[in-house]
């Protein structure tokens, strides 16, 4: 598409009334850094988020802030994995995206911890009931052997918590990296928009070419 | 309305909007007052139903407590933000409702809602109000609805058409000029606001 065919998808776009192709055409010509299409771009989306100021104001319920407030105290992990699919398809900046590749998803599998704990109790129930079975003429070495496979049985116990805490604390490693790298690739889109920012500003500089503001919203 | 609200939402500080957006409990309150009733009057125009739009506020409010979404001033005024954000996710949201459903909250929206009277709101959303209502009030009526459709449910130009019974062509042209007076409109009144 020719740029003047891609300017005039811009109000379309703005609004939400653009076909897919269109939209990935347009994004794909922003993103090469067109400035024209960019400043038209964000006038019109001006327009589009003036829109509701026309609509009759209705307050929200009374007890809505509150709830918010309550909200924000909730762990932050059991909200946004409980619906990761929330995300909007097309918030704010957006379109750029896809520039980033997908977060990787921190699915820690605690299936052979859960194993191991299950294997330690029920050893440790059968070795408890086979040592609490009657025994009427108990020898010596009867003692001796059952108190031998008491500590094999608690050394074999104090491994495995071992390697459970080590599991956890690889497991914890590997979530502080995830968390690292997320952090980092927001740090980068920010950056990103920053940039997109002072671009604009450096345009709106240039005496040739007249900027219009857009001041609300 | 306490104190607060009766801030503009048109004019929310930048920096306050990012202040809440880290953790600062005063600022938050502040967008919350200056935003929610614009933001749940969007809301409740795209769901038409209170509940759906106070949880569609409630998801938006927390995400940016608890930074899973960030205002930066590359991104617009804190409104516009906020506008785009909860649009987003309303408009989703009907997407994935049952047909019948947005139908009904189609035909029977805004019947029943308590408005805050105008004498309460700010100057400058009132006068914000007054620019953009007249201009939509100018425009021919199948202007204004494709112009509605689009944005209030989220409707592509041919679904437009079918729902106006228009050619696509028709629509297209429709949003094109109406958006270029609601354009016009604007961008002259900002210049005045400007100046003045």
């Amino acid at each position: 598409m020719r740029h003047q065919d891609l300017e005039d998808t811009v109000p379309f776009y703005a609004i939400g009334a653009l076909e897919k192709i269109e939209r990935q055409a347009l994004e794909a010509h922003l993103l090469s850094g067109c400035v024209p299409c960019h400043t038209r771009l964000k006038e019109y989306q001006s327009v589009a988020v003036a829109l509701p100021f026309e609509l009759r104001l209705v307050p929200p319920p009374r007890h809505l802030k509150a709830k918010i407030m309550d909200a924000r105290t909730l762990p932050l992990s059991t909200e946004e994995t409980a619906n990761p699919s929330a995300k909007p398809s097309l918030e704010p900046g957006e379109w750029m995206n896809h520039l980033f590749p997908p977060s990787p998803t921190s699915t820690p599998s605690f299936g052979w911890i859960l194993s191991m704990v299950l294997l330690v109790v029920l050893g440790m129930v059968t070795f408890l009931s086979w040592n609490s079975s009657p025994q009427d003429t108990p020898t010596a070495d009867r003692v001796a052997e059952l108190q031998t496979q008491a500590v094999e049985a608690q050394a074999k116990l104090t491994t495995l918590r071992q390697q459970l805490k080590e599991r956890e604390e690889s497991l914890s490693l590997t979530r502080e990296e995830l968390q690292r790298r997320i952090t980092e690739l927001a740090e980068v889109k920010d950056q990103l928009i920053q940039r997109e920012a002072e671009l604009d500003d450096l345009k709106s500089h240039l005496p040739p070419q007249r900027t219009r503001p857009t001041p609300l919203p | 309305m306490d104190t607060a609200a009766q801030h503009a939402a048109s004019t929310i500080d930048p920096k306050a909007a990012i202040r809440a957006g880290k953790g600062d409990d005063q600022a938050f309150n502040q967008l919350y007052d200056q935003s929610s009733t614009v933001l749940f009057s969007l809301a409740l125009r795209i769901l038409g139903s209170r509940e759906e739009a106070a949880d569609i506020l409630q998801e938006v409010y927390v995400d940016i407590w608890k930074r899973a979404v960030r205002y930066d001033v590359g991104r617009g005024t804190p409104i516009a933000w906020l506008i785009t954000l909860t649009r987003s996710r309303a408009i989703e949201r009907l997407r994935a409702s049952d047909p019948q459903l947005r139908r009904q909250t189609t035909l029977t929206e805004g019947t029943d809602h308590t408005a805050i009277p105008r004498k309460f709101e700010s100057p400058a959303d009132q006068a914000l109000r007054t620019v953009i209502s007249k201009t939509l009030e100018d425009l021919p009526k199948t202007h204004r609805q494709a112009i509605e459709l689009a944005y209030y449910e989220g409707l592509l130009p041919a679904e437009i058409a079918t729902r106006l019974d228009l050619p696509l062509d028709a629509v297209m042209t429709r949003l094109k000029l109406g958006m270029s007076q609601l354009h016009e409109s604007l961008h002259t009144y900002w210049e005045q606001d400007l100046s003045a």
